[in-house]
Order: structure tokens, then C-alpha cells, then sequence
């Protein structure tokens, strides 16, 4: 099988803060990538994609305002089939920045920040990327997969988390979701279930949900003891 | 010539002072005119020549009242008195019509033209105040609302943002960032290359302080959709039963009112049917006014005192002193009449009745109107000062701020923990001298932003342009904006450039659109309206599943996502709250 070698890869990094983009972009160096270019958004990857053709991007999720990570991977996938793409983020599970899994484009790397043991990381996934993009290595990437605990979840499950994570009481979630209070208090039941939170065992069902959301959008949780 | 829509944007909105009011001028000036003209005209020809003259005064008020609002669009209120002005010189010009219709003018005449006169501004005086509180209701009162909303907001906004900030559940929030800063701290500091306790105390000093920092540079401003949600909706019968309970009668204003009638019919009637002189004539119904305002003054101010002292329910009071106030003035006339020209006359008997029935209703039901909506004013006052504003505000304020911190614990400041991890590490592997400490001190610069999480301060045109260029080159997009003056508070603003990226990105990923317009307008004076349509696939599963960001801004019923009229793509709408005007961004 034919690897690609760093040097031959050219990068477009797409991040809008401006410290983390500038230190993305000298860990790419430091590890031998060429960083052909960088933007702030959505939009001037785009425009930086058309004109300099990069074989990679390396994009963030939440790009704060406009276009997300995920709108702009699609835009550079139907740009260029062949690119290869790695959305860098928080989010454990992508449903919970408001995307669902089956709007990734194919073989895009979605890589955690919390997963970056070393800065080693993100050479390797671009280049998986790249060469998952083109057709080099079958099946390479495969379309994220949510945690485990939250697989089953539902999108208005996930969006009930939310809710419990933000502090609203089972009336709120109900006036918010136009739906009854008996309602939510059962579904908020059966995520406890399928979170495998025991509430004969559990003391507080509520701050466990809330507690794993926090944890599945990137937060970080105080550990127990 | 204009075309018809400008016509009735002109004209329409506010129909008060136009089409129904020319349709009660004309219904009640031709009554008044039959009833109360010579009664040696009230033949059949006599009352057609009649109507005739009340046709030409009438057709000529509402040209007046139209050419009124041509003038001076509905935005503009138009003052009482320049009504009652118009009403007296129309009057006039009917008056005159009338004589002119009846071949001439005499002393008799003369009479029948001062009535003319007279109907008009009494009508000025009781029927526009009673047709605005029909038509407009509390409507019309909101420049009075709006200010006590500024009252109240100048009053409550300082110390509410410092009981904002000192509240038990702020503080939870604030602890829980910075429960969460501190795990975030060990993570980075569990880092090789962040290894020294002092470096480790250091970003952990700073960590926070930045969530610290951040918390309190956050700017509160009140809402006036908190406040608006605050005021009860009232109307015509709410306000009317709420005056009638605390005070159904005003004797002066109605003794006034029926005064000016008397004189006018009197002079009318003895003109007419007496042998007196004209000069006897004026100074009989001027006596005849004066007896009857007092006797109208008696008898309201003995129902009222029953009212305050609760013998009888406001709605006996005002029946009962109607009957009485009618018998006692049908008395004054007929002893009247008797004395100085030996006639009783049925048809003006009648008249003098129903009018005098009018006329009390009226004065005391328009007056209650009023006098309702001042008092509701003052009970909103009271209630909302005490706890309602407090509450909302505290609620609306508090979700925007989790909203604020949440963006930042789970975006910015992750990402430049992140960074600052992986300089440091670079750094370390770097063998130039110095530049582990410079990694660190970048990393402390970028963490020290202490106000990532205050409020923009922005204005609508530029700042709806910034949100919607943010997806330039994914779609093509048009964008249509109202002017406002003054200008929407900039958490308006933000709330206006929120749901246009709401509607942006549900166009672009639910319904591949390819072109999206952006319209903000004025709905009302208190309402913005955002409206976002595409030309892609239409709306996808309903307003539930758009998410729940538009149920934040704006409350569940107060917006739409339905298919365009045209069946091409979708059309966001969505109704904002607008800030009061007179609301400048809190200083820090």
C-alpha cells in the first residue's frame, strides 16, 4: 500500500480563534505538513480552497457564527472529491453541536480534542484522511460513531439532556417541547435506562444525565473521589 | 394619483378618526337634526330637505377627516382639538347649507344654525373619546405604556443586575465554571510540559480569574419583552368595568354636557314655539341650562355618594341616575315650555329623552374608559415593579448568560486550553533558548481575555450583513431591512442576527437551498419581524424538530416555518420583542 509522506501534503487549517489557529498551524509545520493556508470561517476556507486546491483540511466544528465545520466539509468535498478532511472538536458525539451523524461527508476524520495525547495525532489523521479520500486505503475512515452510552439515544433525547444539563425542571422541558410534564419525566426515565444510570441505586438520576452531557459536549467533569 | 395601497396605509390605520367616525357623524347628526330642527319643518318634505343638509355636512366631514390622515398619516395622532375645531366649522358649513336649502334665514333660522354648531363639537368632545377607546383601546395608550416601562426599567435596571449577580443560582453557575476551570486547569496541568507548581499556580490563578472576569464583564440589560409579557392584555369592557367599580359617575362633566344640549334645544324650541323675543329667547335657555346642570349635578352626586358608600353595584348607580338625571330634565322642559310658549310638544319630548340618555351614557362611559386605563396603568405599575419584571428579567438575563458561558467553557476556552497545551509542547521540544517561557506567556495571553463574553454592541444593518456574509459563497442571499428610529437595542440586535443564522442554516442543511432572502421589518411599534425564505426543498419535519434555539429567543407561538405561497422552498417567521427605546447598553 502506497503511504503518503508529510511533505507532500498541503493543509488548509480553518479555526476561527486565533491563538489556536496559529498553534495548529505550527504543530502541523513542526511535524513536516505544508500549511498552504488558514482562515477565521467557514467562508474564507472556501474561497481558499477554490484558489489554492490544499489536499487537506484540517477544519474546527463550531466555527462560531455561519457555517459550521461540517457545512464547509461538504462545500470542500463537492469542490474536490479527493480532499481529505478532519473536523477537529469538543463534541464527543456530533449530534450534540446540532449535527446529525448522517450528515458527515464520506471519509471524513473527526478527530476529539481530548484525544490529542501529542500533537503527533493530527499529522497522522490528515494523512488518513488523504488517503482515505482518495480511495487508498478502503474504509479507512468510517463514519463517526457515537459514544457507546449515547448510540441509542435519540436526537430529542440528546436535546432532553440538554435541557436537564441547563438546569430546566420537568415543567420547563415540557412547556419548551410542548409536550406534558408526565412526558418528559418518562422520557428523562428511560435515557437514565439506556445511560444505564440505576435509579435504585443512583441518588440523583437528573445530575448524572447532566453530568454525562456535560461530559459528551466537552466539558470537563469533575471526577468522583 | 396615489396608488391604492399608499392610500390606505395613509389613511387606514387608524380608522378612528376616518370611517367611523364619518359613518356616526352621519348617523347621529341626521337624528339629531330631525328631532331637534323647527317643528314646522317636521313634515315629510321638511325632513327629506332635512336629511339632505345633514347629507351635504356629512360627505363634507369625511372628505375633511380623510384629507386629515392624507395629510397626517395615522402615526401621528391628531389632537382633540383641532377635531373639534373641523367639527364646529363643518357644522357650520351644514348650518348653512340647511338655511340655504330652506330658501333663507331668519331669527328662527338662526337658531337651527347655531344647533348645527353646536352638534358637532359636542359630538368632538363626547364621541371621540369614546371612539378611541372603542376602536384603538389600550392600543392607543402604548406611548403612555412606553413610558412607564422606561420608568421602570431607569428604576430597577442598576439594582438588578447587582441582585443578578449576587443571587444563589448565579453564583452556582459561576461556581460550576469555576469547578470547571479548575478541571480543565489539571488537565493541561497534568501536561509534561506545564511542570513546575509555580507555572501550575499561575495558569491556574489565571484560569480563574478569566471565568471570573468574564462572568462580570457580562453587560445586563433589561428586556421590555420581560416587561411587556408583564402587562395584561386589557380592552374596552375590561377597562369600563374596572372604572365603573371605583367610580361610575362624574357629575360635572356630565351636568356640562347635558347644559350645552339644553341650550341648544331651547333656544331651538322657543325660538320656534314662543312669542318671546330673540333676545328673551337666549336668556330663557341659558336659564334653562343652568337649572338643568344643576339638577343633572344633584342627582349624580347623590348616586355617587350612594356608590362610594356602597348602598347600591356601580351598574344600579349609573341606571338609576340616568333615569332620574332624563325624568328631572323631561320636567324642566315641560314646565318650560308650558310657561313661556304654551305648547307641548310630543316629537321634541322624545328627542330631548333619547338625547339626554345618549349624552349621560356617553360622557360616563367615555370618561370611565379613560379614567380605567389610567388606573390599570397605575395597578401594572405596582404589580410589575414589585415582582414580575424582577423575575423575567432575572430569568431572560440568566439564560443569556448560561448561553454565553456555555459557548465559551465548551468552545473558546477549550480550544485555547488545547492550544496552549500543544505550544507548550512544541515549545519544549524546541531547543532555542527562551522559548518555553515565551509559549507560556502566550498561552497566558490568549487565556487572559476577560471579555470574551461581553455583549456586542452592534447595529442592524452592519451586523445582519456580518451574519449573513459568514455563508457567502455557500448560497446567494438578499437582504431587505427596515429602518428603525430609534434604533433596536443591540440584544435586540442580537437576537434579530441569531435567528437569521437559525434560518440560514436550516435553509442550507435541511433545505439545500441555493438562494435565501433575509427580511427584518417593523411589524409594529413594538415588534420586529424576521423573515428568512428559501428556494429549496421546504420545511422538513416541522417546527419541533428545527430545534429549540428559536423556542429561547422567541417564545413557542410567536414563530413559523411553513412552505412559501409559491410551494418553492420554506419561510422562516419569527416575531421579536422590541427593546424600548430609550434602553442604552448597561455600562459594565
Amino acid at each position: 500500500m502506497h503511504r503518503m509522506s508529510n511533505e507532500a501534503i498541503t493543509v488548509l487549517v480553518v479555526e476561527d480563534d486565533q491563538f489556536t489557529r496559529t498553534t495548529l498551524c505550527a504543530a502541523l509545520r513542526h511535524h513536516g505538513l505544508t500549511v498552504a493556508g488558514e482562515a477565521k470561517n467557514a467562508r474564507g476556507g472556501l474561497e481558499f480552497a477554490k484558489h489554492a486546491n490544499p489536499d487537506a483540511a484540517l477544519l474546527d466544528l463550531d466555527l462560531g457564527g455561519g457555517p459550521s465545520g461540517i457545512d464547509l466539509a461538504h462545500a470542500l468535498r463537492q469542490l474536490d472529491p479527493e480532499i481529505g478532511i478532519v473536523i477537529l472538536t469538543t463534541y464527543e458525539d456530533p449530534r450534540m453541536a446540532g449535527h446529525s451523524l448522517a450528515t458527515l461527508p464520506d471519509n471524513t476524520k473527526y478527530l476529539l480534542k481530548r484525544d490529542l495525547s501529542d500533537s503527533a495525532a493530527l499529522p497522522r489523521a490528515l494523512t488518513e484522511a488523504v488517503e482515505a479520500a482518495k480511495g487508498q486505503v478502503r474504509a479507512a475512515i468510517t463514519p463517526p460513531r457515537p459514544p457507546r452510552a449515547t448510540a441509542s439515544l435519540t436526537e430529542t433525547q440528546l436535546e432532553v439532556m440538554r435541557l436537564v444539563a441547563e438546569g430546566y425542571s420537568n415543567g420547563g422541558i415540557a412547556e419548551k417541547r410542548t409536550v406534558t410534564e408526565g412526558a418528559v419525566e418518562k422520557m428523562i426515565h428511560r435515557i437514565g435506562r439506556q445511560l444505564a444510570i440505576d435509579t435504585e441505586t443512583q441518588s440523583n438520576q437528573r445530575v448524572l444525565i447532566a453530568r454525562e452531557y456535560l461530559r459528551l459536549t466537552g466539558a470537563p467533569v469533575r471526577r468522583d473521589g | 394619483m396615489a396608488d391604492a395601497t399608499s392610500f390606505r396605509e395613509r389613511t387606514g390605520g387608524r380608522w378612528a378618526f376616518s370611517l367611523p367616525v364619518w359613518i356616526l357623524a352621519a348617523t347621529a347628526s341626521a337624528v339629531i337634526t330631525i328631532l331637534t330642527s323647527n317643528p314646522t319643518l317636521q313634515s315629510e318634505a321638511g325632513n327629506v330637505r332635512t336629511l339632505a343638509a345633514a347629507g351635504v355636512g356629512t360627505v363634507l366631514m369625511g372628505i375633511v377627516f380623510l384629507g386629515i390622515r392624507w395629510v397626517r398619516p395615522p402615526e401621528h395622532d391628531l389632537s382633540i382639538e383641532v377635531v373639534i375645531a373641523l367639527s364646529a366649522l363643518i357644522g357650520l358649513v351644514r348650518g348653512l347649507s340647511t338655511a340655504w336649502l330652506l330658501g333663507h334665514i331668519d331669527a328662527h333660522q338662526f337658531a337651527a344654525v347655531a344647533q348645527q354648531l353646536i352638534a358637532p363639537i359636542l359630538f368632538g368632545i363626547v364621541g371621540i373619546p369614546i371612539f378611541n377607546a372603542l376602536v384603538e383601546g389600550v392600543q392607543q395608550h402604548r406611548a403612555e405604556r412606553d413610558a412607564l416601562v422606561a420608568r421602570l426599567i431607569e428604576l430597577r435596571e442598576r439594582q438588578l443586575r447587582q441582585e443578578l449577580l449576587s443571587e444563589t443560582i448565579t453564583e452556582a453557575l459561576l461556581a460550576n465554571v469555576l469547578t470547571a476551570t479548575d478541571e480543565a486547569r489539571l488537565q493541561v496541568s497534568e501536561r509534561p510540559a506545564v511542570s513546575s507548581q509555580a507555572e501550575r499556580q499561575r495558569l491556574a490563578d489565571l484560569l480563574r480569574a478569566t471565568a471570573t472576569g468574564s462572568v462580570r464583564s457580562l453587560s445586563h440589560t433589561l428586556h421590555e419583552r420581560a416587561v411587556m409579557t408583564a402587562i395584561p392584555t386589557t380592552g374596552f369592557v375590561a377597562t369600563v368595568r374596572n372604572t365603573l367599580n371605583q367610580r361610575p359617575l362624574w357629575p360635572w362633566q356630565t351636568s356640562l354636557a347635558l347644559s350645552v344640549l339644553t341650550f341648544a334645544s331651547s333656544l331651538t324650541a322657543l325660538a320656534n314655539l314662543s312669542e318671546l323675543a330673540f333676545g328673551a329667547v337666549v336668556v330663557v335657555a341659558l336659564g334653562a341650562a343652568i337649572v338643568q346642570f344643576a339638577l343633572t349635578w344633584t342627582t349624580l352626586a347623590v348616586f355617587l355618594s350612594l356608590s362610594q358608600r356602597g348602598f347600591l353595584p356601580p351598574v344600579m348607580v349609573i341606571i338609576g341616575a340616568t333615569v332620574l338625571a332624563v325624568a328631572l330634565g323631561l320636567a324642566r322642559t315641560v314646565v318650560m315650555l308650558n310657561v313661556f310658549a304654551g305648547a307641548f310638544p310630543t316629537g321634541l319630548i322624545v328627542a330631548q329623552a333619547v338625547i339626554a340618555t345618549l349624552a349621560i351614557l356617553s360622557v360616563n362611559l367615555a370618561l370611565a374608559s379613560q379614567r380605567g386605563q389610567a388606573a390599570i396603568m397605575e395597578t401594572l405599575r405596582h404589580s410589575i415593579d414589585e415582582s414580575e419584571v424582577d423575575e423575567i428579567a432575572r430569568s431572560r438575563e440568566l439564560a443569556r448568560t448560561s448561553r454565553s458561558l456555555a459557548q465559551y467553557v465548551h468552545g473558546t476556552l477549550q480550544s485555547r486550553l488545547l492550544a496552549a497545551a500543544l505550544a507548550i509542547e512544541q515549545a519544549e521540544r524546541d531547543e532555542t533558548p527562551g522559548s518555553f517561557d515565551a509559549a507560556i506567556e502566550q498561552a497566558v495571553d490568549a487565556l487572559s481575555l476577560s471579555n470574551a463574553l461581553a455583549s456586542p454592541s452592534r447595529e442592524l444593518a452592519p451586523a445582519v450583513q456580518e451574519t449573513v456574509e459568514l455563508w457567502s459563497g455557500f448560497a446567494t442571499f438578499t437582504i431587505t431591512l427596515d429602518e428603525f428610529e430609534p434604533p433596536l437595542a443591540p440584544s435586540v440586535v442580537e437576537d434579530v442576527c441569531l435567528i437569521a443564522e437559525e434560518g440560514i442554516a436550516n435553509a442550507m442543511r435541511h433545505g439545500r437551498a441555493t438562494a435565501i432572502d433575509v427580511v427584518v421589518f417593523k411589524h409594529d411599534d413594538a415588534v420586529v419581524r424576521v423573515v428568512v425564505t428559501d428556494n429549496g426543498i421546504g420545511p422538513q419535519g416541522g417546527p419541533r424538530g428545527f430545534g429549540s434555539a428559536l423556542f429561547d429567543l422567541s417564545g413557542a407561538n410567536t414563530w413559523s416555518l411553513t412552505r412559501r405561497l409559491d410551494g418553492a422552498g420554506s419561510l422562516l417567521s419569527v416575531r421579536v420583542a422590541r427593546f424600548a427605546p430609550y434602553l442604552a447598553p448597561a455600562p459594565d
